[in-house]
């Protein structure tokens, strides 16, 4: 089984630091950002218009 | 991944988790196949929830009775009962496969058989995507009939068979494994635990709403659909599978994780593979796993023993045959469904025969063979896999 975090290398039972946290924080809501977005259809019909 | 979607699900999955963090002396599987009863009522309704259950009960008590018959009895008889049952298995399996296929198929068989209900039956087992239930029972079956594993609850059965935070597609997960949630339940997460969790579920959500879905959207339009008619259609096809399939299966594995019920993992940067085979042990690794452990291992052992272990290369190459081919019709009950399986096996019984000739000569010491097997490796697999998914799916996507 594959403990470790893709993209920030920190192991399952590895307590994070403030720095990792503040990271991974950032990252989760830049991803669900995006996904929302994906939902709304703004940004399909962007990518549908070739950019 | 409609599923994913609805609020209801992750309301439902956030009240399982708190609730599971409470410490109680019941079995860590019951507590799980409860709460679990109760997220399909409310996810999918009373009666549909009612039927898994009385689909499951029905399912332990012919297993319970099995065992108590078959207590000291000789193991031809194990097989017996155990193929006779994995025969009934796949005839559901089969049913439900015509359905998925041939939208002509539930008038059909209700005129040809009304008492069966096809009209309530087949959307049920559509609902519960009936394919990952049935290797998950045919699991349990070798586990309980042959490998005399002890048999859960009808409750508990229910969490391992239908799990509702992997009824999109999977992953297959391992009967022992769900076993030792019992003995050594898993420790509640810990804040930072949560945290990585929560990164491996949006990481999943990211992979098929933004990335698959963007890359439908771009080539195929907002509201288009796949058509495989060039081998460029097949190779955005397969980039779009992995990034929608391992998209899924990470909310998954997130989400089992956070329950503390063993959830597999089912991608490992496939597109890394250098070989065929190896690109077979980082794509849906739990089904590969699952045919390992209840098709090719015991097919081969006993391919072994009758044949010698002089002939055993030979057993080898029937074996991954068989299981690929099984891995085809699995996917699609179809000739070139089968062929393709067939002939990936038999593309891997060529790779190791390869390998072994490269063992020979010394080239696995070769640095520079090393580089190139880096390099052409993934372009050798990607174009493999590319041709290969040209021929099937233009049975599912038509030009």
């Amino acid at each position: 089984m594959n403990n470790r975090t893709p993209l920030f290398g920190i192991q399952w039972n590895e307590p994070l630091s403030f720095w990792q946290t503040t990271w991974i924080l950032t990252w989760i809501l830049i991803k669900l950002v995006l996904v929302a977005s994906m939902m709304n259809l703004g940004p399909g019909e962007f990518i549908y218009a070739g950019f | 991944m409609v599923l994913f979607i609805n609020p209801a699900f992750w309301i439902i999955a956030a009240a399982v988790y708190l609730l599971l963090l409470f410490e109680t002396p019941r079995r860590a599987t019951l507590r799980f196949g409860l709460f679990n009863i109760a997220a399909l009522a409310i996810l999918l309704g009373w009666k549909v929830a009612a039927a898994v259950f009385l689909f499951v009960l029905l399912f332990w008590g012919v297993l319970y009775r099995l065992r108590l018959w078959l207590r000291g009895s000789h193991w031809k008889a194990d097989t017996g009962a155990g193929f006779a049952l994995i025969l009934m298995l796949a005839l559901v399996f089969w049913v439900h496969k015509l359905n998925l296929e041939d939208g002509a198929f539930v008038s059909r068989f209700s005129q040809a058989a009304p008492w069966a209900r096809p009209d309530l039956l087949l959307p049920f087992l559509a609902m519960l995507s009936f394919s990952y239930i049935f290797v998950r029972s045919v699991e349990l079956v070798h586990c309980v009939i042959w490998k005399r594993m002890p048999l859960l609850d009808p409750v508990s059965l229910a969490g391992y068979l239908v799990p509702f935070h992997m009824l999109v597609a999977g992953p297959v997960n391992i009967y022992s494994e769900h076993l030792e949630m019992d003995p050594s339940p898993p420790p509640a997460p810990n804040s930072s635990q949560v945290l990585i969790v929560l990164n491996e579920i949006t990481t999943g959500l990211f992979y098929k709403f933004v990335i698959a879905e963007g890359i439908r959207i771009y080539f195929y339009g907002l509201e288009g659909h796949f058509t495989v008619a060039s081998l460029f259609d097949s190779g955005v096809l397969v980039v779009y599978t992995f990034f929608d399939f391992a998209g899924y299966s990470r909310v998954a594995r997130g989400i089992g994780r956070l329950f503390g019920v063993p959830t597999p993992e089912n991608f490992s940067a496939p597109f890394r593979s250098t070989s065929v085979t190896d690109f077979w042990t980082r794509w849906h690794i739990s089904m590969g796993l699952f045919v390992r452990r209840n098709l090719f291992t015991p097919l081969q052992l006993q391919l072994v023993r009758k044949v010698g272990i002089r002939r055993a290369a030979w057993a080898s190459v029937l074996t991954m045959i068989v299981s690929f081919g099984f891995v085809g019709l699995w996917h699609r009950l179809s000739w070139t469904w089968f062929l393709w399986g067939a002939l990936m096996g038999l593309l891997m019984a060529a790779e190791k025969t390869a390998q072994g000739y490269f063992l020979k000569w010394g080239w696995n010491q070769s640095p520079r063979a090393q580089f190139c097997l880096r390099i052409l490796g993934p372009v050798y697999v990607f174009s493999v896999v590319i041709v290969s998914a040209y021929f099937v799916a233009n049975e599912i996507f038509p030009a």
